[in-house]
């Protein structure tokens, strides 16, 4: 039978559950120790592996988070019994064993005097006792160690964040990010510069960016995850630009079935019917007496190759250009077709702009996956880039392996005369694209020698075709190989000019003949 | 009774005794203690502290019968508990009676118990542990309460019977008198060469005795208290897994289980003092070392280093924590 008066029993209860709770802080404080250190290790990881440190604000949630859980979890599953709180409650509250016997006397029922006296005694005391006073909160000795590990992982990314030990998978992934950096940059470079000669706003605008990346990651110290997110960042930039295009040239594309060309195709087909028309208004311009007859023929080629294409304000403009045409009217065809031909500049911008944004994009996601993977990718990506030229490498006859130099892969600096037509220099008006190079057939020529003693280095050279004589008589040819002739020179992308000397120096050859 | 009849009691007796003895508080203290735990006393100081009139002292204030035996070795067993003796009737017939001896008393002082052989102690420890002696085959039972102040002088070893353990185990609390202050024996002089002495006013009659007796073992006992005074018997075995480090060093054999029972009673009478209906950790401490000094028996090594059982008692005491819970 139990004798314990109630508040003799609410009196331990108190002391049991102050006691539980500080017993299970400790051990919380002790598994939020331990995990902070586990945040730390990960953190001094990095200098080994690529691996990204947790921020310090979410390593102290995620230690408090810890710590509350463990603590709240032993509470209800460790709590302290009454009597082992009794005693400590004696020991420390100097009630000098009166709570303990009190409750040990009391659940045996005892009633003789002294027991009854024993209980009133312990439970006017144990009522009147301070629990804080006798069961104060006092940290453990180590628990300097959680705010030393928090100043640690705060201090970490000043200090020795993105720091790598060489030789280690965290080195080689910094190694690939600057590596990516560099190469981003060169790539942003001779974007910049292609799109200077170009209507590319949106390409134009995400160059820089695209160099600014590479240069950061070239200047600063960057963990894998960081630069990832920054490329993956500029990368849905880039994404979004390419949308918009995409549906500015959607809205411009005619409707048909099945699914758009190739960008590629559909812009080499652009290109060369700007230069046709830029061609044929020149030409209507500068003597619109001649023959319109020509003009007429090389305005329905225009047509007929564009067909599919053109937009259909492109269209009707050609149209109009033929009737003025036929009617004789050179000047105002001029006029059209000088609209047609802005219409298509635009288009053909929209669709330089579309690629420029793709290739930006493409670079960003190889970088991504060089990084991703570390130094295999980039061991990868640098057999991949040497497979997928068509030309055997040199290789020395010796054993020491040929280094290629550096830059050796990257796009040739920009010439004093890039971007403009051959021997014209640096003008506003723009004759064709680009000079590009000669698409001469390309000859592995092997060098031959003795070996000498250090490093070999190879870099590619290309130059020109080997010069031969003509082997074939000069003799007549229908039109259709002309004009198929003068198709290959529009693909080959010869410039206006050169097809017109090479047309007039056929007819000169068939004079003489 | 009760508790605070038990302890103005108490005080009663302890003011009249120390109205007539100077000085040794704790002395006193214990030896009442003691004797209200029913137990004895083996009291070990040099002549002329006091000893006697302690124990005269406190048997008037108790209104109890007193005897002293001052031991020597021609004392015979006889001597102490009586022996038979021829008697002639008035028609002049011969018959035998018991002479009681002056151990049939309530208080005695047994003056210089080492003094006498082994056969004599044996006659006054029998007494002591049975209340009762056998004498020409007859048992007589001594009256309660019965309490036994032995002395021993500890500076004249020489030609004398040290109480073999077994002896030694019978007394509850083994106390050391020791030599008054300057300012006690100035006490002293003024008290007793003056024509006016103190002398005891009887403060407590025998029934009050045997109510404080019987109270006392009233007294509830926590079972971690009770672990903790075993605990405390094993640290001063050498050969437990809980000896003290100097036990384990220093002692042959350690404290008997009457060393758990002496604990107890007198934890039981001193709280009791206190106020308290139980025993605490802090009775079992401050009685420690009375109880189990002349329970402990050293080694050679320790024989030879000459350490204090009181050193070993305090080691274990040290080394025995109250909880074991406590520790986290």
């Amino acid at each position: 039978m139990n004798e314990i008066p109630e508040l003799l029993e609410q009196g331990v209860r108190r002391a049991a559950r102050r006691l539980a709770l500080q017993r299970a802080f400790r051990a919380g404080l002790g598994a939020g120790t331990v995990f902070a250190a586990g945040l730390a290790a990960a953190a001094v990881a990095t200098l080994v592996l690529p691996l990204s440190p947790v921020p310090i604000g979410l390593t102290l949630i995620a230690t408090g988070s810890v710590i509350t859980l463990v603590t709240g979890f032993l509470m209800l599953v460790r709590p302290v019994a009454p009597m082992t709180a009794a005693r400590l409650l004696d020991l420390r509250g100097g009630l000098e064993e009166r709570a303990s016997t009190a409750l040990e006397v009391g659940e045996s029922g005892a009633a003789s005097v002294l027991a009854r006296r024993l209980l009133d005694d312990a439970t006017s005391r144990v009522e009147t006792i301070n629990l804080r006073a006798v069961f104060p909160w006092r940290l453990p000795r180590w628990a300097w160690v959680m705010p030393a590990l928090a100043l640690f992982m705060a201090l970490w990314p000043s200090t020795l964040g993105g720091v790598a030990i060489p030789g280690t998978p965290a080195h080689r992934t910094q190694q690939a990010i600057k590596r990516e950096g560099s190469r981003l940059e060169q790539f942003a470079r001779s974007l910049q510069s292609r799109a200077r000669s170009q209507r590319v706003p949106q390409t134009r605008r995400v160059a820089p960016q695209v160099r600014d990346l590479g240069v950061r990651m070239q200047q600063e110290r960057l963990e894998r995850a960081e630069a990832l997110a920054r490329i993956g960042e500029l990368s849905r930039q880039i994404e979004e630009a390419r949308r918009e295009v995409d549906g500015r040239l959607r809205s411009q594309a005619p409707q048909r079935e099945g699914a758009l060309p190739q960008e590629l195709f559909r812009r080499q087909a652009l290109q060369q019917q700007v230069r046709q028309l830029r061609e044929l208004t020149t030409r209507l311009r500068q003597n619109p007496e001649a023959a319109p007859t020509d003009a007429l023929q090389r305005l329905g080629e225009i047509t007929q190759s564009g067909e599919g294409d053109q937009p259909a304000q492109v269209r009707r403009q050609l149209e109009r250009a033929r009737e003025q045409l036929q009617q004789g009217n050179a000047a105002g065809a001029g006029e059209s077709l000088g609209e047609a031909l802005r219409e298509l500049e635009g288009l053909e911008s929209m669709l330089a702009d579309a690629e420029g944004l793709r290739s930006a994009q493409q670079q960003l996601e190889r970088s991504q996956r060089a990084i991703a993977s570390g130094d295999a990718g980039a061991r990868e990506g640098e057999a991949a880039e040497d497979q997928s030229q068509s030309q055997a490498r040199a290789d020395a006859p010796g054993e020491n392996a040929p280094e290629r130099e550096p830059g050796a892969d990257a796009l040739p600096p920009e010439g004093p005369h890039e971007g403009t037509t051959a021997g014209q220099g640096r003008v506003r008006e723009k004759m064709g694209e680009p000079t590009d190079r000669l698409e001469a057939a390309r000859k592995p020529e092997r060098l031959r020698g003795a070996q000498s003693e250090g490093p070999v280095s190879s870099a590619e050279v290309v130059g020109g075709g080997r010069q031969t004589t003509a082997r074939r008589k000069a003799e007549a040819v229908s039109p259709t190989i002309v004009a198929q002739a003068d198709r290959a020179m529009e693909n080959a992308r010869t410039p206006g000019r050169y097809r017109a000397l090479v047309r007039r120096y056929f007819e000169r050859l068939a004079r003489l003949r | 009774m009760t508790p605070e009849e038990f302890t103005s009691s108490f005080d009663r007796i302890r003011a009249e005794v120390r109205k007539v003895i100077v000085g040794h508080e704790t002395l006193i203290d214990h030896v009442l203690i003691a004797f209200l735990a029913g137990g004895h006393v083996l009291l070990e100081g040099v002549p002329g502290l006091g000893k006697t009139l302690l124990v005269k002292t406190l048997a008037q204030a108790l209104e109890l019968a007193f005897s002293r035996i001052q031991f020597t070795p021609d004392l015979m067993p006889a001597d102490i508990i009586g022996t038979n003796v021829v008697m002639q009737d008035a028609e002049g017939r011969r018959y035998f009676e018991f002479q009681r001896g002056p151990v049939f008393t309530q208080v005695l002082l047994a003056d210089e118990i080492n003094r006498a052989t082994p056969k004599t102690q044996s006659a006054l420890l029998e007494a002591m542990q049975e209340h009762a002696v056998t004498a020409a085959g007859n048992s007589f039972q001594l009256e309660e309460p019965f309490f036994v102040l032995a002395t021993q002088n500890p500076i004249e070893m020489e030609g004398t019977y040290p109480l073999p353990e077994a002896q030694l185990d019978r007394f509850m609390f083994k106390v050391k008198a020791e030599f008054p202050s300057a300012a006690d024996l100035v006490e002293i002089i003024d008290r007793t060469t003056v024509v006016e002495q103190p002398h005891p006013a009887v403060v407590a009659s025998r029934d009050v005795i045997r109510q404080m007796l019987r109270l006392a073992r009233e007294v509830e006992v926590a079972s971690h208290v009770k672990a903790y005074a075993a605990r405390l018997i094993l640290a001063t075995h050498p050969g437990d897994s809980r000896s003290a480090n100097m036990a384990r060093r220093y002692v042959r054999y350690g404290a008997s289980p009457r060393a758990v029972q002496a604990l107890i009673l007198t934890g039981k009478v001193r709280a009791l003092i206190a106020g308290r209906a139980n025993i605490s950790f802090g009775d079992l401490k401050a009685l420690a070392l009375p109880s189990l000094r002349h329970r402990i028996i050293l080694n050679f090594e320790g024989e030879a280093e000459g350490v204090d059982p009181d050193a070993v008692i305090l080691n274990a005491l040290d080394e025995t924590p109250e909880l074991e819970e406590a520790k986290a």
